[in-house]
C-alpha cells in the first residue's frame, strides 16, 4: 500500500497548492467582500477542504494548524468575528505558513509547528464575546476526532484521541481498542443485557434495525428477544414505523468501545441501554456506554426533534441552498465508471467545471504527436496528384481536416487561463503597499484570456518583478500624489488580450514615470548610447533593458527602472514573446509582454543557406527583402546595406556557418530587430512558409545557441530553427550603436 | 450481487482514497466533486447507497441527503456523511435524513465496515 499512499500524498499536494491559492484569494477579498456570504463560504471551504484531505492522507499537524485558520473562518462566518485587517493579515500569514508546510511536506522534511502564529490564531478564537468560544485548535485537532460518532466517556477512550496515522491501518484504531479492553476488564469475556428501543423514524433514515443485532451477533453468543404485541393490528400499523423492542444477551470478550460502536447508526434517536454483568450475575449501574455525546439519546428530546412534520424538507435551512447552486449542468456521471473517475471527476472548487489531471510531460508528447501527424498528412497529400489515386480523394481530404483538427485540439489543451496568473497578484500588490507605505488599487481586465501552460508558469516571477518596481518606485506615496494632483491611490492595471496572432500583456501604473533625462545620461556614461543621443530617441527607453545599465545603488536615483530589467527581458524572450515600454512623464509607465499563444507551434520561414535548410521564426522576422548581389558597403568596419536609405548591418549566413561554394548571386535579407536596432540576416533562398511543430534539441545540442529547437519538415526531413536574436548577437554586428534609427519605430525587443 | 456506491467530496484526494478503499468485485464507487453533480447523478441511475462529504460547492451534504430522501426511490437508501466535522456540530433536524456519521479522518477498517453495514453485506 506504500506506493498507494505516495499517490495519494502526491494528489494531497497538487490539491494543497490549488486550494491555497483559492484561499488567498478568497482571504484577499474577505474584507473587501464583507457580507458576501457565497464568497466567504468559498473560502471557509478552501481551508476546509485542505484540513479534511491533510487529515486523511495522514498529515496530521498540517491539518491541525488548517484547523486553526478554519476556525477563524467559522467564527468569521458565524458573525462573532469582525473581518479587519489585523485578522486578515494573521489569516494571509497563517496561510502562507502552511503554503511552506505543504512543500516542506512534499520535500519530506516536514517543518515544526509555528508557535507563535497558533498562538496568534488562538487569540483570535479566544476573545470571542460569547460564553461558548470555538475551542483552540489545539483541544480539536482532527487527528483526534474519534473516529466514529459514538464517544467514549470512559477513560479507556482516551486512547482514542492520540493523533493516529491513518496509513497503518492494521495498527492503529485495533490496538487502540485493545489497550482500552485490557485497562477495562483484566477478565475478558463479558456478559451484556441490551436493550434496544429504535426511535419511531429509524426506517426513515434508512436504518436497518437488524443489522445491529447481526452486528451483536459476530461479536459473541446471543440471545435476542423482543415483544411482538407492540405491533398495532394491520390497520393500524404504519409500515415505515419500527414498533418493536429488541432485549439482547450478548457474551462476548469484545471491548466496551466495540459495543459502542454497533449502535452508531441507531443512537442518535434511539434508545439503548447496555447493563453489564460480573461472572458472579451482578448487574452494574447501566448506561455509561449507550451515552453518544453528540445527540439526544433520551427519548424524550427525539420526540421534540421528530414532531416537525415531513424532518427532510423542513430540515433545510435557507443557509443550506447555496447561491450558486446555479452552476452549468456539468456533465453526466457514468455509472459504471470505475474509481479511477474518483481522481478525474475533480475541479478545484473555485472552477466548477469537470476536469482531468494529466501530466505535464504526456500532453507535451502527444503535442509533438499531434504534430508531426499534421505533418504526415500534409505530405500524404502529395498522391492526390497521381490520376489513379482518384478513389482516395475524400479520405485523404479527410484526413488532412481530422490531423488538424486534433493538433489544434492537443494545443488548446496546453492553455489555461492567465487568471491563473493574475490570481496571485492582488497578494503581492497588498504586502508590497503595505511595506512601501502606499496605497494601491489593483484593476485586472482580460484574466479570461488564455495562453501556453509554460508561458504562463514562467511569466510569473517576471510579473512580480515589474510590479515591485512600480510598487516601490514608480507609484509616488499618498502625500506626493495628491500635491500632484492625483488621486491618493495609485493605480496598477494588469490588462490581457489578443493583439494580432499573439497574446500581450500589459502592467501600467499611473505613476511618475521614466526619468529620460537620467536613463540618457546613464546610458552615455556606459557607452550604450553616443553622446549627444537626444532624450526623445526611442532607444533610449529600451536602454533600460540593457544588463548591467543599473546597479542595485542606483534603484531609487531612476526610479528603480532597470534594476535587473534584463533578467525581464531574458525570461521573456525564452518564452519567444517580446517585452516593450511605452511611458509618459508624470502619467505612468506600462510594460508590455507580446507572447506567442502557444511554445508548441511556430509559423516559420523556411529559408536555405549553402544547402541547408533552416526554419526561422516568423515572429523574428520584420521584413523580407531582395539583395541583388551588390557588395555590402562597410561602416565602421562592419558590412551594412542601405534599406530605404537607411543603413542597416548586416550578417551574412554563409560566412557564420563557414558554407562553401560561391555565394549566389541574388540573396535575401531577413530584417530583424537586436536591442532596439534593424539588422539584416542574409540568407540564400526563401523556400515558403510553414508551420512548425517545435522539438525539443537533444542535451548535446542544447550549448549551440544559434538554434532553438528542430522539427519536422513536410518532406519528413528534419530542420533546424533558427534563432536570429542568438545569431545576431553572436555576431556582434548590431554592438556598434552608430547607425541611425528611424523616428517613431516602438522599441521593441524581439526574439 | 454487485452494488453501486455514490460517493461526493470536492476533494479529489479523498474521493481517490474512498474509490480505493471501497471498490471490490462487488462494489462500484461513482464519484461526483460537488452536491448538484450527486443529486444528478442519483436521479439517473440506481444507487445503494449515497456517501457524502457536508461542505461542497453547490448543494451540501446534509440539503443533498434532504433532497435525496424525497425521491421515492430513495426513501429507505442508506446515507452516510463522511466530514472532518462531527455530528455534534449540526443542528439534530437538520441530520434527520442521516443513516450515519463517519468523521474524517477515518480509518480504512471503519470506512468499509460502515459501508458494508450499510448495504447488509
Amino acid at each position: 500500500m506504500g506506493a498507494a499512499d505516495d499517490r495519494f500524498l502526491q494528489m494531497f499536494f497538487e490539491e494543497a497548492r490549488e486550494l491555497l491559492l483559492s484561499l488567498e484569494e478568497g482571504l484577499m477579498e474577505l474584507e473587501r467582500r464583507q457580507g458576501d456570504r457565497t464568497h466567504l463560504d468559498k473560502t471557509f471551504r478552501a481551508a476546509h477542504s485542505i484540513k479534511g484531505a491533510a487529515a486523511m492522507v495522514g498529515l496530521g499537524a498540517l491539518a491541525e494548524f488548517t484547523h486553526g485558520i478554519e476556525a477563524v473562518l467559522d467564527r468569521i462566518r458565524s458573525g462573532t468575528l469582525a473581518v479587519d485587517s489585523d485578522v486578515i493579515s494573521t489569516l494571509l500569514e497563517a496561510r502562507d505558513h502552511l503554503s511552506v508546510a505543504v512543500e516542506a511536506e512534499a520535500a519530506n522534511s516536514p517543518l515544526p509547528a509555528p508557535g507563535d502564529l497558533n498562538r496568534r490564531l488562538l487569540s483570535l478564537l479566544r476573545d470571542a464575546s460569547l460564553p461558548d468560544p470555538v475551542p483552540p485548535p489545539s483541544a480539536s485537532i482532527p487527528a483526534g476526532y474519534p473516529a466514529a460518532k459514538v464517544e467514549r466517556k470512559k477513560p479507556s477512550g482516551e486512547a482514542k484521541s492520540k493523533p493516529r496515522i491513518p496509513k497503518s491501518k492494521k495498527t492503529s484504531s485495533p490496538m487502540d481498542m485493545a489497550i482500552g479492553s485490557f485497562a477495562e476488564h483484566a477478565s475478558g469475556v463479558g456478559y451484556y443485557r441490551i436493550t434496544l428501543k429504535p426511535g419511531p423514524e429509524i426506517l426513515r433514515r434508512g436504518v436497518n434495525p437488524l443489522g445491529v443485532l447481526d452486528e451483536l451477533r459476530e461479536l459473541g453468543p446471543t440471545r435476542v428477544a423482543t415483544d411482538p404485541n407492540l405491533v398495532p393490528p394491520l390497520e393500524e400499523m404504519d409500515p415505515e414505523r419500527c414498533y418493536l423492542v429488541w432485549t439482547i444477551e450478548v457474551e462476548t470478550d469484545a471491548t466496551p468501545d466495540r459495543l459502542d460502536d454497533v449502535f452508531l447508526f441507531v443512537a442518535d434517536d434511539s434508545s439503548v441501554t447496555i447493563e453489564k454483568r460480573t461472572a458472579s450475575g451482578v448487574i452494574l449501574p447501566p448506561p455509561e456506554v449507550s451515552k453518544p455525546a453528540l445527540a439526544v439519546s433520551k427519548a424524550d428530546k427525539v420526540k421534540s426533534a421528530l414532531s416537525v412534520p415531513s424532518p427532510a424538507v423542513a430540515s433545510i435551512e435557507p443557509s443550506g441552498t447555496p447561491a450558486h447552486s446555479a452552476a452549468p449542468p456539468p456533465p453526466p456521471v457514468a455509472p459504471s465508471a470505475r474509481p479511477s473517475a474518483a481522481g478525474s471527476g475533480g475541479a478545484p472548487p473555485p472552477r466548477m467545471s469537470t476536469r482531468i489531471r494529466v501530466d505535464a510531460g504526456q500532453l507535451d508528447d502527444l503535442v509533438g504527436l499531434a504534430g508531426e501527424l499534421a505533418v504526415l498528412s500534409d505530405n500524404l497529400q502529395g498522391v492526390r496528384e497521381i490520376e489513379r489515386n482518384q478513389p482516395w480523394i475524400v479520405t485523404l481530404e479527410a484526413l488532412d481536416r481530422v490531423s488538424r483538427l486534433i493538433r489544434d485540439t492537443t494545443l488548446e489543451l496546453r492553455m489555461v487561463p492567465v487568471e491563473e496568473l493574475f490570481s496571485r497578484f492582488p497578494r503581492v500588490v497588498r504586502d508590497l503597499a503595505d511595506r512601501f507605505g502606499k496605497e494601491i488599487e489593483l484593476r485586472v481586465v482580460g484574466q479570461e484570456t488564455r495562453l501556453d501552460r509554460t508561458i504562463v508558469e514562467r511569466l510569473s516571477d517576471p510579473m512580480i518583478h515589474l510590479i515591485r518596481n512600480a510598487v516601490d518606485h514608480a507609484l509616488e506615496t499618498p502625500a506626493e500624489r495628491v500635491a500632484a494632483g492625483k488621486p491618493r491611490a495609485g493605480r496598477i492595471t494588469l490588462w490581457a488580450g489578443h493583439e494580432g496572432d499573439r497574446v500581450a500583456l500589459r502592467i501600467s501604473d499611473d505613476g511618475r514615470g521614466l526619468d529620460r533625462d537620467r536613463i540618457v545620461k546613464r546610458g552615455i556614461a556606459k557607452g550604450l548610447v553616443p553622446v549627444g543621443t537626444s532624450v526623445d530617441d526611442p532607444r533610449v527607453d529600451t536602454l533600460i533593458f540593457e544588463p548591467g545599465f543599473s546597479t542595485r545603488d542606483e534603484v531609487s536615483e531612476l526610479s528603480g527602472r532597470g534594476v535587473g530589467l534584463d533578467v525581464v527581458r531574458d525570461a521573456v524572450r525564452g518564452l519567444r514573446g517580446s517585452l516593450a515600454v511605452e511611458s509618459q512623464p508624470g502619467k505612468g509607465t506600462s510594460f508590455i509582454f507580446r507572447l506567442p499563444l502557444t511554445l508548441a507551434l511556430i509559423d516559420g520561414l523556411l529559408v536555405e543557406t549553402g544547402g541547408g535548410r533552416y526554419v526561422v521564426p516568423l515572429a523574428q522576422v520584420e521584413e523580407c527583402v531582395a539583395l541583388n548581389g551588390t557588395s555590402p558597403a562597410l561602416s565602421r568596419g562592419r558590412p551594412c546595406v542601405s534599406i530605404r536609405g537607411e543603413l542597416v548591418p548586416m550578417v551574412q549566413l554563409r560566412e557564420l556557418f563557414q558554407a562553401e561554394g560561391p555565394r549566389p548571386v541574388r540573396q535575401e535579407l531577413l530584417l530583424t530587430r537586436h536591442a532596439g536596432q534593424r539588422v539584416g540576416v542574409a540568407v540564400d533562398r526563401l523556400l515558403g512558409r510553414v508551420q512548425a511543430v517545435i522539438q525539443a534539441l537533444g542535451d548535446g545540442l542544447t550549448k549551440l545557441n544559434r538554434f532553438s529547437g528542430a522539427t519536422i519538415l513536410g518532406d519528413g526531413s528534419v530542420s533546424l530553427i533558427l534563432d536570429l536574436a542568438a545569431l545576431v548577437a553572436e555576431s556582434r554586428a548590431a554592438d556598434n550603436h552608430a547607425h541611425k534609427l528611424p523616428a517613431g519605430v516602438t522599441p521593441e525587443v524581439y526574439r | 450481487m454487485g452494488k453501486t456506491i455514490l460517493h461526493a467530496d470536492d476533494s479529489p484526494s479523498i474521493r481517490r482514497w474512498v474509490a480505493e478503499q471501497l471498490n471490490d468485485a462487488e462494489v462500484t464507487v461513482v464519484s461526483v466533486a460537488d452536491g448538484d453533480l450527486a443529486l444528478q447523478a442519483i436521479q439517473k441511475n440506481a444507487y445503494d447507497l449515497l456517501l457524502t462529504d457536508l461542505e461542497m460547492p453547490g448543494l451540501d451534504g446534509l440539503a443533498l441527503a434532504s433532497a435525496v430522501r424525497e425521491i421515492p426511490e430513495y426513501r429507505f437508501l442508506p446515507i452516510l456523511i463522511l466530514s472532518s466535522r462531527k455530528p455534534a456540530e449540526v443542528d439534530p433536524i437538520r441530520r434527520l435524513a442521516v443513516t450515519g456519521w463517519i468523521v474524517k479522518p477515518a480509518e480504512p477498517e471503519q470506512l468499509r465496515r460502515w459501508v458494508r453495514r450499510s448495504l447488509h453485506r
